[in-house]
C-alpha cells in the first residue's frame, strides 16, 4: 500500500521571492518522516508543490517509481496522496458525513443517468459509501458528530474530521500540515497514537510538518529541517536534536516556535 | 483615416475612462465590483431632464442636483445595502448590486416610459473641420470635461484629507483604521465618489447616444476599460477607456457598425482569459 | 410522510388543472413549468458549485432559436431539434465553464453578462438567422400531423418536464456529482485534495445550467410562438437570477416557488402592473439584505476562531 516519495532539486519562486529553493529529499515507504522549521521556512510550500498546488520552478517529485511533477492537484490526489491543511479546508456548511463522501468521490463509479435513474449501481455504490464514511468517523471518533456541519465542529475534532476525509480517498502517503497545533498535551498524545497506528496498520507513508516538538520527537523516524527555503539539515531526530545548525536557526530565528 | 478615429474614439474614451474609473475607486476601497454602476449612470442623466424639463431649472443647476442626488444615493447604497452585506459572500454582493441596477433601470423604465429623451449638448454638435479633420464640439467638450474630472479626482486624492484619507484605505485599511480614519466612513465616500464618476459620464454620454432606460448596458463597456486597465489602477482605468474608445471607434469603420459593441464585449472576455492582470494592473498575492 | 402526501397532493392538482381551470390560467402555470426549467439550470451552477451565471437568458435564447430555426430552415420536428439543441447548448456551456479555470469570482461574472450581451447582440445583427430585431415566429409543436398550439397541449408536454426536472435537482443534490458541486463551492483547495476535478465539475454546472436554460427556452418560446432579441437580455437573466435566489437556491423546488411568485404576481398587479420588475428587483434586494445567509447557505468560511496560527 504504503509509497516511497522522492523530492529533488525542488523549487519555487513567487515573483523574486524564491520561496523554496533545490530541496532535495526522500521518504521511505511505511516511514513517518517530520519537515519541521521556523516560520517562512517554505514547510508548507515543500507540501503545496508536492501535492499539485504549487508548480514548481525546478526539480521533481516522484510518488514510488512515478514522476507526478506539475500534474494538477486532482491528479496527484487520484496517485495516492492525501493532505490536510494547516487552517483546514473542510466543506463547512456539509455535515461530518458528507465530508467524508466527497473523500470518497473517486471510488464511486456511476454516472449522473444511473444517480437520476436510481439505478442499483448507484444504490449499491451509495450504500457502501455510506458504510466506508460511519467506519471512517468511527475511527477518528466523529460517529456521534456524523451529521453536524462541519463549520460547527470544534477545532480538534474538525482537524479529526479532516483526516477521515483524507483516508477515504485511500492514499498511499498521507501529508499533515500542523496536525498538533492549538492542541492540548493529552490531545497531542492521542495523535501520536493516531499517527502510528496509521503507518502500523494501514502501512501507510506518513510526511508531517509541525511546530510542537512533543510530536515531531515523538513519532518521526527522520527530520528534514528548512530555513529560509533551503534544506538545513536531516537526520534522526537525535540527530538533528544535536546539529549546531539547527538550534541556532531555532533560536536565533523564531524563539517561540521551538 | 486614422487620425479621424483617434479623435472619434477618444470621445468615446473618455467615457469609458470616467466609468471604469468609478468601478476602480469603488473596488480598489471596497472590493466590490458594483454592477449597477451603469443603469446609476442613466439615473444621473436622467435627473438632469427631470431638472430641467419638470422642474424648469436652468442647464447648469439641473446638473449640479444631478450630481447631488448621484453622490447621495451612492452614500445612501453603502449604508443600505453594502453595510448589512458587509463580509458576506461574494456572490451575495454581485447579486446584491445586479438587483441595484435592475432596480433602477426597471424604476426608470416604469416611470420615464421606455422611449429616448433629448439631452442639451455642452456644446454645438455642428461638425466643423480643422486641417482635414472633422471635429464636433460637442465632442471635444466631452473629452475636456472628462480630462478635467479626472485631474479633480487625482488633485483630490493628492491634496485634501478627504482624498489622503481615501488613499491610506487603499494602501492599507488596518493600518488607516489604527490612525483613526473610519474606514466604514471611507467606504461611504468612495460610493458617493463613484456615483459622481458614473454621473458625470452619463450626462457626457446622453446627448451623444440616446438617453434611454437601458443605456445603462454601457456599463459593461466601463468594465472592459477597467480590466484591460487591470482594475486595480487609477491610470490603468484611464487608458484602458480611452484604447477601448479607440479600438472600437476602429472597428466600427473597419468590420462594420454592428460589430462595434461585439468587438468590445469579445475583447472584455478575451482580456479576462488572456490578460487577467489587465496591461496596468499589478499582481495582487493570493494566499493558498 | 407528510411531505409524500403533499407531493402526491400537488401531482393530482396538477394533472387536474387543465380539465377545471380557465385557459388563460393553464397557460399561466405551463409558463410557470418552462420557467422553473431555465432558473433550474440557476440552482444547479449557483446553489450547488457556487459558480456566479449572467449569461442564462443566453442560453435560453439558444435553445429558443436554435429549435425554432431548426425547424422552420431544417424541418427538423421539435421533438427531436429541442434536445438536441439543448444538448448541444450543453456542450457550449461545458466549453464556457473551462473558462474558470482562468478566471473567478467578478470576472467570471463579467465574462458571463459579456457573453449574454454577444448573444443578444448576435440574435440583434445575423438578421438572416434570427430574423434581427424584429425576430421571428417560431414553428408549432406537430404531433401525428396536428400543431400542438392550445395551452392545454403545450401543458401536457411542458408539466412532465418540469416535474422531472425537479426530480433531477433532488437525485444530483444526493449524488456523487452534487456533492462535488457543493465541496468546490466551499473549498476549492479541499475538493481537489481529495481528487476532485474541480475544472471538470465546474464546466459540468455550467453544461447541466446550459441545458436546463435552452431547454426551458425552447419550451418558453413554443408557448409565445414569437421571438425577439429582448426577451433575452441581461436583464432577463437578472429576473432569472431573482427567481431562482427567491424560491431557494437550495431546494429541489425553489426553482418551481420562485417561478411561481414572478409569474403569477403580476397577474393580481392590475394597473400596477408596470412597476412589476421594480417590485422584483427591489423585492430580491430586500430578500438579501434580510438574510444574506438565507440565500440557501451561500458563505463558504468557516467561523473564525481565535489562535489560529500561520506561517510554515
Amino acid at each position: 500500500m504504503s509509497a516511497s516519495l522522492v523530492v529533488e532539486d525542488l523549487g519555487i519562486r513567487f515573483g523574486g521571492l524564491v520561496a523554496l529553493d533545490a530541496v532535495s529529499m526522500r521518504v521511505a515507504p511505511g516511514s513517518i518522516h517530520a519537515v519541521i522549521g521556523p516560520n517562512g521556512a517554505g514547510k508548507t510550500t515543500l507540501l503545496n508543490l508536492v501535492t499539485g498546488l504549487y508548480r514548481p520552478t525546478t526539480g521533481r517529485v516522484a510518488l514510488g517509481e512515478e514522476t507526478i511533477t506539475g500534474l494538477p492537484p486532482h491528479r496527484i490526489a487520484a496517485r495516492g496522496v492525501a493532505r490536510t491543511f494547516q487552517n483546514t479546508e473542510l466543506f463547512a456548511e456539509l455535515s461530518a458525513r458528507e465530508n467524508v463522501l466527497v473523500g470518497l468521490h473517486r471510488h464511486l463509479r456511476y454516472g449522473i443517468a444511473a444517480a437520476t435513474l436510481r439505478l442499483p449501481g448507484y444504490r449499491r455504490a451509495e450504500r457502501e459509501a455510506a458504510r466506508r464514511a460511519e467506519r471512517l468517523l468511527a475511527l477518528v471518533g466523529l460517529r456521534e458528530q456524523a451529521e453536524t456541519a462541519a463549520g460547527d465542529l470544534a477545532l480538534g475534532q474538525q482537524r479529526r474530521l479532516e483526516l477521515a476525509r483524507a483516508l477515504a480517498t485511500r492514499p498511499r502517503l498521507l501529508m499533515l500540515d500542523e496536525p498538533a497545533a492549538g492542541l492540548r498535551a493529552s490531545e497531542a498524545d492521542e495523535l501520536i497514537g493516531v499517527l502510528r497506528r496509521l503507518r502500523d496498520e494501514l502501512g501507510l507513508t506518513l510526511v508531517l510538518i509541525d511546530h510542537v516538538m512533543r510530536v515531531v520527537m515523538g513519532v518521526s523516524e527522520r527530520i528534514t529541517v528548512l530555513n529560509h527555503g533551503r534544506k538545513l539539515a536531516e537526520g534522526t531526530p537525535e540527530e538533528v536534536r544535536r546539529n549546531p545548525a539547527v538550534v541556532a536557526a531555532y533560536l536565533g530565528g523564531a524563539p517561540h516556535d521551538a | 483615416m486614422l487620425a479621424q478615429i483617434l479623435v472619434s474614439g477618444v470621445t468615446a474614451g473618455a467615457v469609458y475612462a470616467l466609468v471604469a474609473l468609478g468601478f476602480v475607486v469603488l473596488h480598489r476601497g471596497t472590493r466590490v465590483v458594483h454592477f449597477g454602476l451603469g443603469d446609476q449612470l442613466t439615473l444621473s442623466a436622467y435627473i438632469v431632464v427631470i431638472g430641467q424639463v419638470f422642474l424648469g431649472l436652468p442647464f447648469a443647476a439641473a446638473i449640479l442636483l444631478s450630481l447631488l442626488l448621484s453622490a447621495g444615493f451612492g452614500v445612501l447604497i453603502e449604508r443600505g445595502v453594502m453595510r448589512p452585506l458587509r463580509g458576506s459572500p461574494l456572490l451575495v454582493m454581485i447579486i446584491a448590486t445586479l438587483a441595484i441596477g435592475a432596480a433602477v433601470r426597471e424604476g426608470l423604465r416604469a416611470s420615464m416610459g421606455p422611449l429616448p429623451w433629448p439631452v442639451p449638448f455642452l456644446l454645438s454638435p455642428a461638425p466643423f473641420t480643422l486641417g482635414g479633420l472633422v471635429l464636433v464640439p460637442a465632442n471635444l467638450a466631452v473629452v475636456g470635461v472628462a480630462l478635467a474630472v479626472m485631474l479633480a479626482l487625482f488633485a483630490m486624492l493628492r491634496w485634501t484629507r478627504f482624498g489622503r484619507a481615501i488613499v491610506a484605505v487603499y494602501e492599507n485599511p488596518t493600518g488607516a483604521a489604527i490612525v483613526g480614519i473610519s474606514v466604514p466612513g471611507v467606504h461611504a465616500r468612495l460610493w458617493g465618489l463613484s456615483s459622481v464618476l458614473a454621473a458625470v459620464a452619463g450626462i457626457l454620454m446622453a446627448p451623444l447616444i440616446t438617453l434611454s432606460p437601458d443605456m445603462g448596458t454601457i456599463g459593461i463597456k466601463g468594465f472592459a476599460a477597467a480590466i484591460l486597465g487591470g482594475f486595480n489602477s487609477l491610470p490603468g482605468a484611464i487608458a484602458g477607456g480611452f484604447l477601448l474608445g479607440i479600438v472600437e471607434t476602429g472597428a466600427g469603420v473597419y468590420v462594420s457598425t454592428a460589430m462595434k459593441d461585439i468587438v468590445s464585449y469579445a475583447l472584455l472576455i478575451g482580456c479576462v482569459l488572456l490578460l487577467p492582470r489587465g496591461l496596468f494592473g499589478t499582481a495582487e498575492a493570493r494566499k493558498v | 410522510m407528510a411531505a409524500r402526501l403533499l407531493l402526491l397532493l400537488l401531482a393530482a392538482g396538477l394533472v387536474a388543472v387543465p380539465f377545471v381551470a380557465p385557459s388563460h390560467l393553464v397557460f399561466l402555470v405551463a409558463t410557470i413549468g418552462s420557467t422553473a426549467i431555465m432558473v433550474a439550470g440557476l440552482s444547479i451552477v449557483i446553489g450547488m458549485a457556487g459558480q456566479i451565471s449572467i449569461a442564462q437568458a443566453a442560453f435560453a435564447a439558444l435553445g429558443a432559436y436554435g429549435t425554432a430555426q431548426l425547424a422552420a430552415l431544417g424541418g427538423v420536428p421539435h421533438w427531436i431539434g429541442l434536445p438536441a439543441v439543448a444538448v448541444a447548448t450543453a456542450g457550449l456551456g461545458y466549453l464556457f465553464g473551462l473558462l474558470s479555470l482562468r478566471v473567478a469570482d467578478h470576472y467570471l461574472a463579467l465574462a458571463t453578462m459579456a457573453f449574454g450581451a454577444i448573444v443578444q447582440l448576435l440574435l440583434i445583427h445575423l438578421e438572416d438567422w434570427t430574423g434581427g430585431a424584429v425576430g421571428l415566429p417560431v414553428p408549432p409543436l406537430t404531433l401525428g400531423g396536428r400543431s400542438l398550439t392550445r395551452p392545454i397541449e403545450l401543458y401536457a408536454v411542458i408539466m412532465p418536464c418540469a416535474a422531472l426536472t425537479v426530480w433531477f435537482l433532488h437525485a444530483l443534490m444526493t449524488s456523487r456529482t452534487g456533492r462535488a458541486f457543493s465541496a468546490l463551492r466551499m473549498s476549492e483547495v479541499g475538493a481537489a485534495a481529495v481528487g476532485v476535478p474541480v475544472l471538470h465539475h465546474k464546466a459540468m454546472a455550467f453544461a447541466l445550467s446550459a441545458f436546463f436554460g435552452a431547454l426551458g427556452g425552447g419550451l418558453y418560446g413554443l408557448q409565445t410562438s414569437y421571438l425577439d432579441p429582448a426577451q433575452f437580455g441581461i436583464l432577463e437573466s437578472v429576473r432569472l437570477i431573482a427567481i431562482a435566489v427567491i424560491g431557494g437556491l437550495l431546494n429541489p423546488f425553489g426553482p418551481v416557488i420562485g417561478a411561481t411568485v414572478f409569474v403569477l404576481l403580476p397577474e393580481t398587479m392590475g394597473a400596477l402592473g408596470r412597476y412589476m420588475s421594480l417590485v422584483f428587483s427591489l423585492l430580491l434586494l430586500a430578500f438579501i439584505i434580510v438574510s444574506p445567509r438565507g440565500i440557501a447557505g451561500l458563505a463558504p468560511r468557516l467561523r473564525p476562531r481565535p489562535g489560529r496560527r500561520r506561517g510554515g
